[in-house]
């Protein structure tokens, strides 16, 4: 783009502020690259007139308004995104569950169970056995041989 | 986190530790039990743990005279020494879900070259209970042999 010593000039203009407004004019009229950039200015003023435009709801619209907000915020978002998100969710959940379970889960062994003799036998001839069981649980295997004669 | 990775997981947390593929621990003290008509009972230095389990037994004097533990998986059997006559062989036959090891208990008798079961027994033990296998001659008392497994 060609340029001008006056595009300062040319911008005080078109703002609104130029001291000799009408020598800027007349030079814009008789100068190619002042004319682009006048140009230019005004439709960038245009543009941010545009997006500064602020629309006003009226009293009689703001409940419409209000159930158009409500209605996409709680529109359920269907995507495949989602769903991972969801697997993988439920599947920390189950994780952090057994953990946990593991941790506070009984000992298996039960305070009442007490130690139980099933079977007892002896090869000495004469011999005779017998258990006792003591108050506090200790089970007791006794072997009584005849005279001390095992053979 | 990936299927496989989860699924490693969720195993390894919820593997029951006392799972029958988890090695026992046996332990014995083998004692001669006498009476010296002391009046009280004197149980020697190296007893203490298993002194609960002697003080039901008719015997004013308790001397150790071996003891040992180890550490066998199930079906596995461990074979600890007592004196030149008598041998004791423990051997881990299952696990209940209550938390009892049912346990094969033999103390065998050898004299020249001959060896028979003086004692066999099977019984269901309470891990950290103890109980007792007595009444073959030894000297001038009687074994008595305090039998535990590991919690």
């Amino acid at each position: 783009m060609d340029a001008c010593r006056q595009f300062a000039e040319v911008e005080r203009w078109i703002d609104g502020e130029a001291a000799e407004a009408a020598g800027i004019e007349r030079h814009v009229a008789g100068c190619a690259a002042c004319a682009k950039h006048a140009a230019f200015l005004r439709q960038t003023r245009t543009a941010v007139a545009a997006v500064a435009t602020r629309h006003h709801i009226s009293d009689a619209q703001f409940p419409a308004f209000m159930e158009g907000l409500r209605v996409e915020i709680e529109r359920p978002q269907r995507s495949w995104r989602g769903l991972w998100a969801l697997g993988s969710l439920v599947s920390a959940a189950l994780v952090a569950a057994i953990a946990l379970y593991s941790l506070v889960k009984p000992a298996p062994v039960p305070v009442e169970a007490k130690t139980e003799v099933e079977l007892f036998s002896t090869q000495i001839e004469g011999a005779t056995t017998k258990v006792d069981y003591s108050d506090d649980g200790v089970a007791t295997i006794w072997i009584n041989v005849p005279e001390g004669d095992m053979w | 986190m990936s299927l496989m990775g989860l699924t490693v997981l969720i195993a390894a947390l919820t593997a029951d530790p006392n799972q029958a593929s988890a090695p026992v621990t046996l332990s014995y003290t083998a004692v001669q039990a006498t009476n010296e008509g002391h009046g009280e009972r004197r149980f020697e230095r190296g007893l203490e743990k298993v002194q609960k389990a002697l003080e039901g037994l008719d015997f004013d004097t308790f001397t150790r005279v071996a003891s040992g533990s180890e550490s066998v998986d199930i079906g596995d059997e461990a074979r600890f020494p007592i004196d030149d006559h008598y041998a004791l062989t423990m051997s881990p036959i299952s696990k209940s879900e209550d938390g009892r090891v049912r346990v094969r208990s033999r103390i065998t008798v050898t004299r020249d070259g001959k060896s028979r079961d003086a004692l066999d027994t099977t019984q269901a033990m309470v891990p950290g209970k103890l109980m007792n296998l007595g009444g073959l001659p030894m000297g001038k008392g009687e074994l008595v042999v305090v039998l535990s497994v590991g919690k």
